[in-house]
């Protein structure tokens, strides 16, 4: 597959939340002593500065936190895409989440909006978590 | 500490701002070093520390002793993006007053090809889960902005007025990079090119080259020197969060602990203050801090910078050289902002001068809101 745009730099510690959409699911670290949810991943947990977690699947279910149509000033990668819509999604399970909505007309998108997580294969090894209305086609 | 031992601006110097195509780092760097000492009164071998951002390495101790032959016994490097240089007045004065050094510079300087960032010595960097979206700070903004008109009813035409502000104060300042073009109104900064919805073309800050320069020493030595000292009154720093998804609010940040810190140390009230200088890299930096430094409360921004409030002959001018909108986003432009703020309570801002001018405030904000001090300067 050809897929020009940023490819992630993945770590030991983010390793198995790439592994985790490869195998179609969101997952986040879950602090092993106070429960609470974390992403981006970290070593420690915010909440109690425990070190201990494990990756537990998440529901991919949110909404729409703050959200920007980008109509210029990217790379190259991304040119063709514009105008294109850049979300963070707050999800259920409260971690809050970059990424681009998706089956969605840029006019159409409010705070508050309904979305669920879509996946996206880039590559043969990268897949791609995406966000879309959560009623869209369905 | 005694009263002599406190730490003061006594030199300040810009370069030209603007293309610079012809220069490079390294020379806008020993200008904008040399203005500075010449500006003070001072020589390089007066120089025994330096807080570190300028361009490619340069800025860091062992390449300013390289080029001017000096040998060095304190330095710092910060790493808050276009803040980092003016971030280093904390530590300068920390050194100065302690005794760890005696006369501090602190340079900033990019030149030749620009690119956005550049020469500002690194900074907070986006980790992977942002830079795969094609994520900037253009997108980051624009979605505190967008949270901002959510949370608060904020409007594009309120943002619009921080541009107006810093255009009008452009045209005053000859040396500014968008001056020349003349004024320009809420309806022309909302007919502007949409580059990150709701942030128009002239909401965000220009990416140019230049370079400047502070100069610190004590109180007592600066009654030997030409300039009239400026002191730093009030300093304090805040970090809240790395990573934009990781912020534990999108339109309040470390601005609210670096303010507080600031004020309660210089022991003065909001109301004191007679003129600003808020990084404005997009224009909902200024409103937000505003807001976060308590100039106006939570969510008051829009209605504070409406009508002409921030700008000269306003209740509080701010960025009165035409900031990072209007005047200069070159290298650790952060820096600017201070020099602008020393010349006017030296008096010396010409045309844009705010009258009986004693008290400044100074907000420095780096990459996507980040890292962020807050100082307050007074004239002795
Ligand atoms: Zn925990």
């Amino acid at each position: 597959m050809n897929y020009s745009k940023p490819i992630p730099e993945i770590t030991l510690l983010t390793e198995p939340f790439w592994e985790g959409l490869r195998s179609k699911e969101l997952r986040m670290q879950a602090c092993s002593q106070c429960s609470v949810l974390r992403f981006i991943p970290k070593e420690v947990c915010p909440d109690c500065s425990s070190v201990d977690y494990v990756w537990q699947q998440v529901s991919g279910l949110g909404m729409v936190y703050s959200y920007t149509t980008i109509h210029g000033g990217v790379g190259p990668a991304f040119r063709d895409d514009l105008p294109f819509v850049t979300v963070i999604v707050e999800l259920d399970e409260g971690p809050r989440v970059m990424s681009h909505l998706i089956n969605c007309l840029p006019d159409a998108v409010e705070i508050g909006m309904r979305v669920s997580v879509v996946f996206e294969d880039a590559t043969e090894e990268l897949t791609l978590y995406k966000f879309e209305p959560h009623d869209a086609g369905r | 500490m005694s009263d002599l031992r406190r730490a003061a601006i006594v030199g300040i110097y810009m370069t030209e701002q603007g293309k610079l195509s012809d220069r490079t780092a390294g020379s806008v760097y020993a200008e904008s070093v040399l203005g500075a000492l010449a500006d003070a009164g001072l020589g390089v071998k007066d120089i025994d520390g330096i807080i570190g951002t300028g361009p490619e390495g340069a800025g860091i101790a062992g390449d300013f002793s390289d080029n001017f032959g000096v040998t060095l016994r304190f330095q710092a490097q910060t790493g808050v993006g276009a803040s980092s240089s003016s971030s280093g007045i904390g530590i300068a004065a920390m050194a100065i007053e302690r005794g760890y050094a005696d006369v501090v510079i602190i340079p900033t300087a990019s030149g030749g090809a620009i690119r956005p960032g550049s020469g500002t010595g690194g900074g907070p960097t986006p980790s992977s889960f942002e830079h795969i979206w094609g994520s900037n700070p253009a997108a980051v903004y624009a979605m505190a902005a967008r949270r901002h008109m959510y949370e608060y009813g904020t409007t594009p035409a309120q943002l619009a007025e921080v541009a107006v502000a810093a255009r009008k104060h452009a045209t005053l300042n000859p040396a500014s990079v968008m001056g020349e073009r003349g004024l320009i109104s809420v309806e022309d900064v909302l007919e502007s090119r949409m580059i990150a919805d709701p942030l128009h073309l002239y909401d965000c800050c220009l990416v140019n080259a230049g370079g400047g320069a502070i100069v610190m020493t004590t109180m007592e030595r600066a009654q030997d020197l030409r300039t009239t000292p400026i002191v730093l009154m009030g300093w304090g720093e805040g970090f809240t969060f790395h990573d934009i998804m990781t912020a534990p609010s999108m339109t309040s940040f470390g601005g609210v602990v670096a303010a507080t810190t600031a004020f309660a140390h210089a022991g003065i009230s909001r109301d004191d203050i007679d003129v600003a200088g808020i990084s404005d890299h997009f224009s909902i930096n200024v409103l937000i801090e505003l807001e976060d430094a308590g100039f106006c409360g939570k969510g008051e921004g829009g209605d504070f910078i409406a009508g002409g409030a921030i700008q000269l002959g306003g209740r509080l001018p701010v960025n009165t050289d035409g900031g990072f909108l209007s005047n200069s986003h070159g290298g650790g432009c952060g820096l600017y902002t201070v020099v602008e703020l020393v010349r006017q309570l030296r008096g010396e801002a010409g045309e844009r001068q705010v009258e009986n001018c004693n008290l400044a405030y100074a907000h420095g904000t780096g990459g996507t809101f980040q890292g962020q001090y807050a100082a307050i300067f007074g004239r002795r």
